[in-house]
């Protein structure tokens, strides 16, 4: 259990994998290799809910990658704080229970890592979700300036180097 | 009381439910004239999706129908098939099937009591609001729910839409470290599983009692889960594959999903019909639990679902220990010709009977498919106990009240929308 976790959200499903494949480039990417051992994983999250706390639970710094529609101009990537992400109006369910959600249990169970940013990746209104679809092209040229900012973020969170 | 007013009564996003349900509720002299409960999903139509396909694909496309139970719609649809082609599985397949399933059940029930069910009876609007003067409580449910989600994931690789399951078994053998590591976490959760019973059983829920049909399955030795015949309080006790003989489907135009009905009347399936139809099957340490909280089953009252949640989660716990206690890795599945014709299929979903019907071509593809999931079973029952339960809770409290309380029953019965509206005739008239 490392002290930094970053953890890709989203799904099989064209844009929707943004997150997944920032993760997979941040794997591969020469600046993670080259972290001391034991500092950082990254992986793809099983979706939200629960299985989402367990795998930020312990974490000092846990980073959040996720593809977001929010009117911006597609491949935008927006850092929040956790803190600044309110519970929305999104009704959770047994099945759907939203990254807001999810994060407003976790505040309420005092469950977080001191330090939760969340990364979005602006998709563009008119995605497909199919399952041969990839990314689009803004989406997949915002990869890796985005994996250079995550690691600076794990660099600059623990003072290495 | 002898004021008379007119309430009508919208709401149309429930909360804390799977799906898009919506509920009216029409009220005139102080009596019910009109009370609908919606569902208004659109429909998925993944019978007809399966048309066509390889039989062995049915396993991972069924998967996908729901993200809470999709191990149930998985040993359904296996045991159909298996039952058509004659392959006779092992007591490893069959025991490692009912361990998985265990996690599903551990994992839906726990969720749906602390996060969803819960804060209706504490006065909370939401799980979040609940954690901050619960957190205890709360925290005991993500436990229980990550331990089903780790089970499900030792045999399916992740725990929403897992891959392990094929006809036959399973694709691969957990290795042994891995169960023993589970099997730890599985003994020091029972505590956890114990005080849930007796904390359930001491929420102060409306004391309601109703007239209903239990509808389950019945195994002649253990608690259903995986396999069994079907039966009803009411007498019923038949194989699988006699279900449409008693049970016929209908459309009603308010509602995406079809309602079912038990020789003409609406029947209630789940966890409740589930205990009242077998407590006595309970493994003796989980029946005593059950004893000590004086809540005498079988129950009347719909309320006491939560509690049967509760210990059908210590149920699944005791018995996933049972199975994996002496775990060896075996031969993971049994394979065979495939054979024309009709194949039957149900298991115990942790919301209810789930039962398939497959026609087979005999090359081995679907030529049709039936799916009847739990929540269209329990659709009419919903409505039948909204009706009399809001006019016991009395028409006379305020609209907010009202609602609140037409949330609680439907809430109460742990629906799946999504689940349930898999199908819907469509029939165009043009004038």
């Amino acid at each position: 259990m490392t002290p930094v976790r970053v953890l890709g959200l989203g799904s099989p499903f064209g844009d929707d994998r943004a997150g997944w494949i920032a993760v997979e480039s941040l794997l591969q990417s020469d600046g993670f290799r080259a972290l001391p051992d034991g500092l950082a994983s990254a992986e793809i999250c099983d979706p939200i809910g629960s299985n989402l706390l367990d795998a930020m639970r312990g974490a000092d710094l846990a980073i959040l990658i996720d593809a977001a529609q929010s009117g911006a101009a597609p491949g935008t990537v927006r850092r929040l704080d956790a803190q600044q992400i309110e519970d929305g109006s999104e009704p959770y369910s047994s099945h759907g229970f939203g990254l807001s959600a999810t994060l407003d249990l976790g505040r309420a169970l005092n469950d977080l890592p001191r330090d939760v940013i969340v990364f979005l990746i602006e998709i563009p209104a008119a995605a497909k979700f199919g399952a041969a679809d990839g990314l689009s092209a803004p989406v997949a040229g915002a990869i890796s300036g985005l994996v250079a900012t995550v690691l600076t973020e794990i660099v600059d969170s623990h003072g290495v180097f | 009381m002898n004021e008379r007013r007119e309430i009508k009564i919208n709401v149309p996003v429930l909360a804390r439910v799977e799906g898009e349900g919506a509920l009216d509720l029409h009220i005139r002299d102080g009596r019910i004239e009109n009370l609908k409960f919606h569902i208004g999903e659109p429909p998925r139509l993944f019978e007809k999706f399966l048309e066509g396909r390889e039989a062995f694909e049915v396993p991972d496309m069924v998967a996908r129908i729901c993200g809470i139970c999709p191990v149930a719609y998985q040993m359904s649809a296996v045991q159909a098939l298996e039952s058509l082609f004659g392959w006779r599985s092992t007591p490893w397949i069959e025991a490692m099937r009912r361990a998985m399933y265990c996690g599903e059940w551990i994992s839906s029930h726990s969720l749906h009591i602390h996060l969803l069910a819960a804060p209706d009876f504490f006065g909370y609007s939401s799980a979040p609001e609940m954690a901050r003067d619960y957190p205890d409580e709360v925290r005991r449910g993500l436990r229980l729910q990550s331990l089903g989600n780790e089970l499900i994931r030792l045999f399916g690789a992740r725990s929403v839409h897992p891959v392990g399951v094929r006809i036959g078994g399973f694709y691969a053998a957990p290795p042994k470290d891995r169960v023993e590591k589970l099997l730890e976490r599985l003994r020091a959760a029972l505590p956890d599983a114990e005080n849930l019973v007796a904390w359930t059983a001491s929420v102060d829920v409306p004391q309601d009692k109703l007239d209903f049909i239990s509808v389950a399955l019945r195994h002649p030795n253990e608690y259903p889960l995986y396999s069994g015949r079907i039966v009803s309080d009411t007498g019923l006790d038949i194989p699988v594959d006699r279900f449409e003989d008693h049970f016929r489907e209908h459309q009603e135009a308010h509602s995406t999903a079809l309602y079912s009905l038990f020789e003409g009347r609406p029947y209630l399936v789940g966890p409740l019909a589930r205990l009242n139809l077998n407590w006595d099957r309970l493994p003796e340490p989980v029946r005593r639990k059950l004893e000590k909280t004086g809540v005498p089953f079988p129950t009347r009252n719909v309320f006491h679902s939560m509690l049967a949640r509760a210990v059908e989660i210590h149920l699944a716990i005791t018995e996933a220990i049972r199975l994996l206690e002496k775990y060896e890795p075996e031969v993971p599945f049994v394979a065979g010709e495939h054979r024309a014709g009709t194949g039957f299929g149900c298991s115990e979903a942790p919301r209810g009977l789930l039962w398939h019907r497959y026609d087979v071509s005999e090359d081995g593809k679907i030529l049709k498919a039936r799916i009847v999931p739990p929540t269209s079973q329990n659709q009419a029952r919903i409505a039948e106990d909204l009706h009399r339960s809001i006019e016991a809770f009395g028409l006379d409290r305020s609209d907010d009240e009202l609602r609140l309380h037409g949330e609680k029953v439907i809430r109460n019965y742990d629906p799946c929308i999504s689940c349930a509206t898999h199908f819907l005739k469509l029939k165009v008239i043009r004038e």
